[in-house]
């Protein structure tokens, strides 16, 4: 052995084999195994093996009220979902909902994480009331929604009429429904936001922002040519990672609006669901299901490309 | 305001600031927290006042909240709720642990990947099949088989915090127990175990809030006997259901709890949320 004392070392910090019975040795030996078990299990029962009958599903006639007994139908669902409008619609639905809520997101939560990132008196006290829309159930801040967009007892247009603007049709009109469904995105994921933003933002080194205060830089200057630029790996993570969970919103859009007015709001996930649980299409529920979790796989290959360009640098 | 900024000698221009910064988070908390404040107040307001909007002082009543729990299946679907979130957080913080522990400290990159791709799965995707097998096997309606479901909530986010907390664990507070003579499943029973519990708190607390929220699971997997708070909560959201009053009475009763666990321990919360949001 070329290196005497690295030896020793390696020895001395593993555990010493003949101490202990054959079962803690071998527990031992197979411990990343032992300790992997139960996850794996669960995991592949109740994710991988749920996809393979998804994909299995996809292929076949299944309707649940007429066609108890699928036969296979090769491609046929996955090139008839496109003959389908609605389902066409719900895709410009989605993005146009997750586009709208993230971009709101960001433009809010990095003002609050920069402003959070200072310190100042009861920051602590904000910060917990801040975090609380996250952690709140979606069905129950619907409800309080559902009161606020309403067209004539409704806190939003009541706050209108008191500023003299006329009151808009919320959630009950086409034009004012996908909005009024962003505005509550907002509000509810953009703590998310902050906490993620606000995480780059404290791990940034510290040497730029002190050279740019010697030099006599403005805070504007500071956060336009030094924060911004650092923070932007961070933003794009932020960004893509809301993204994918705007993408698969749920909960608020049927309490609010169930997919209406005409739907208007019927996002991919919504009519996945109105097709598989409501009208028992499940071979064509299973092929869109399939090709919305594509779309989430490649929003998340754009994320790690995009990492480990990062990373490269 | 810079001009008038740079007037004040430094001392004044430091409360100024402060003032500012107070000026500015309430302008913008305000409004989120208005939503909560809003949604408490009037859970005990009188139905026929809801046509006014601005009406805040009024004689408090408690019958929205007898209505809800007297009329509805609240009180049964938040037991339901209990035990499973509760069973589902038990065994995601188990295995969450284990796996935790050796990707961090045997760095199993792919079975991290793996796990991260599982929580990419939209479970509306998942939703078809589970359906599809629970009714084969008859776990629709049941408790196992929302545990079962809602397992893929926990696990593989318990696995993403409980990763980061017990990165902070010395290695070497570890090695020094080998040396003592212990195995390394001793080593994590008797080092890691004890050292992650604040860790464990907090993944626990935030494994069992999500799966608390989670909708749309129990509003396909559960049926009339085994639903969860959400789905009742989401049954007032039809106007014919009970009025406003118990709209706001029914949204209290199952945000106000998490609230006051989360104002306890935001800290841990905190950090363990932006691990959770990173790996979201």
């Amino acid at each position: 052995m070329p290196d005497d004392g690295l030896q020793a070392r390696t020895v001395a910090v593993t555990p010493d084999k003949r101490s202990g019975s054959t079962l803690t040795d071998w527990v031992d030996r197979n411990l990343t195994v032992v300790f992997n078990v139960p996850t794996v299990v669960f995991l592949v029962a109740l994710v991988a093996f749920p996809v393979g009958i998804v994909i299995f599903t996809s292929f076949g006639d299944w309707q649940l009220i007429t066609n108890q007994t699928a036969k296979s139908v090769g491609f046929d669902n996955y090139i008839n979902v496109w003959k389908d409008e609605r389902w066409n619609w719900s895709i410009f639905h989605t993005f146009y909902y997750a586009g709208a809520t993230v971009f709101g997101q960001l433009i809010l939560g990095l003002a609050t994480a920069l402003l959070f990132n200072r310190s100042f008196a009861g920051k602590a006290f904000y910060r917990s009331i801040w975090m609380m829309p996250m952690i709140a159930m979606s069905t129950a801040i619907s409800l309080v929604w559902i009161l606020f967009f309403d067209n004539a007892f409704g806190m939003l247009n009541y706050v209108l009429d008191a500023v003299n603007v006329a009151p808009i049709e919320w959630t009950s009109s086409p034009e004012w429904a996908m909005p009024s469904l962003i505005l509550v995105g907002v509000w509810h994921h953009t703590p998310f936001m902050t906490l993620i933003l606000l995480a780059g933002l404290q791990s940034l080194p510290t040497d730029p922002f002190e050279a740019a205060r010697i030099d006599g830089a403005s805070r504007w200057q500071i956060l336009w040519h030094i924060t911004l630029p650092l923070m932007q790996g961070h933003i794009i993570v932020a960004l893509i990672l809301r993204s994918i969970f705007a993408v698969k919103e749920f909960d608020t859009i049927l309490a609010i609006t169930e997919g209406g007015p005409r739907y208007a709001t019927e996002t991919m996930n919504m009519n996945i669901y109105f097709n598989a649980f409501e009208y028992g299409y499940m071979g064509e529920a299973a092929a869109k299901g399939v090709i919305f979790f594509g779309f989430i796989l490649l929003i998340q290959m754009i994320l790690v490309k995009l990492r480990k360009r990062e990373w490269s640098h | 305001m810079v001009a008038l900024k740079r007037l004040l000698p430094k001392r004044g221009r430091k409360i100024l600031e402060e003032l500012i910064t107070q000026a500015v988070m309430i302008a913008i908390v305000g409004p989120f927290f208005f939503i909560f404040f809003y949604m408490f107040w009037s859970s005990f307001k009188p139905d026929y006042l809801f046509f006014e909007p601005g009406i805040w002082s009024f004689e408090p009543i408690w019958d929205n909240y007898t209505e809800v729990i007297e009329n509805s299946d609240m009180v049964r679907n938040i037991g339901n709720s209990l035990i499973i979130s509760g069973f589902a957080t038990l065994i995601g913080l188990a295995c969450g642990l284990l796996t935790a522990y050796s990707v961090a400290r045997y760095n199993l990159q792919k079975l991290a990947m793996a796990i991260l791709l599982t929580r990419m799965i939209p479970y509306i995707t998942a939703l078809v099949p589970f359906w599809m097998v629970y009714k084969q096997v008859g776990l629709l309606n049941t408790y196992t088989g929302l545990i079962l479901a809602h397992l893929v909530i926990t696990i593989p986010f318990g696995v993403w915090i409980m990763m980061g907390f017990i990165e902070d664990i010395p290695k070497e507070l570890e090695e020094a127990a080998w040396i003592d003579g212990c195995s390394k499943a001793q080593g994590f029973f008797k080092v890691i175990l004890p050292l992650s519990t604040p860790g464990m708190v907090a993944t626990a607390i935030l494994c069992f809030i999500f799966s608390w929220n989670n909708f749309q699971l129990a509003l396909v997997l559960g049926g009339f006997d085994v639903s969860t708070a959400p789905v009742t909560v989401f049954k007032y959201a039809d106007p014919e259901a009970g009025g406003s009053g118990q709209m706001m009475a029914a949204a209290t009763l199952v945000t106000v709890p998490v609230f006051f666990i989360v104002l306890a321990i935001q800290k841990q919360l905190a950090s363990g949320l932006t691990m959770g949001g990173i790996s979201k």
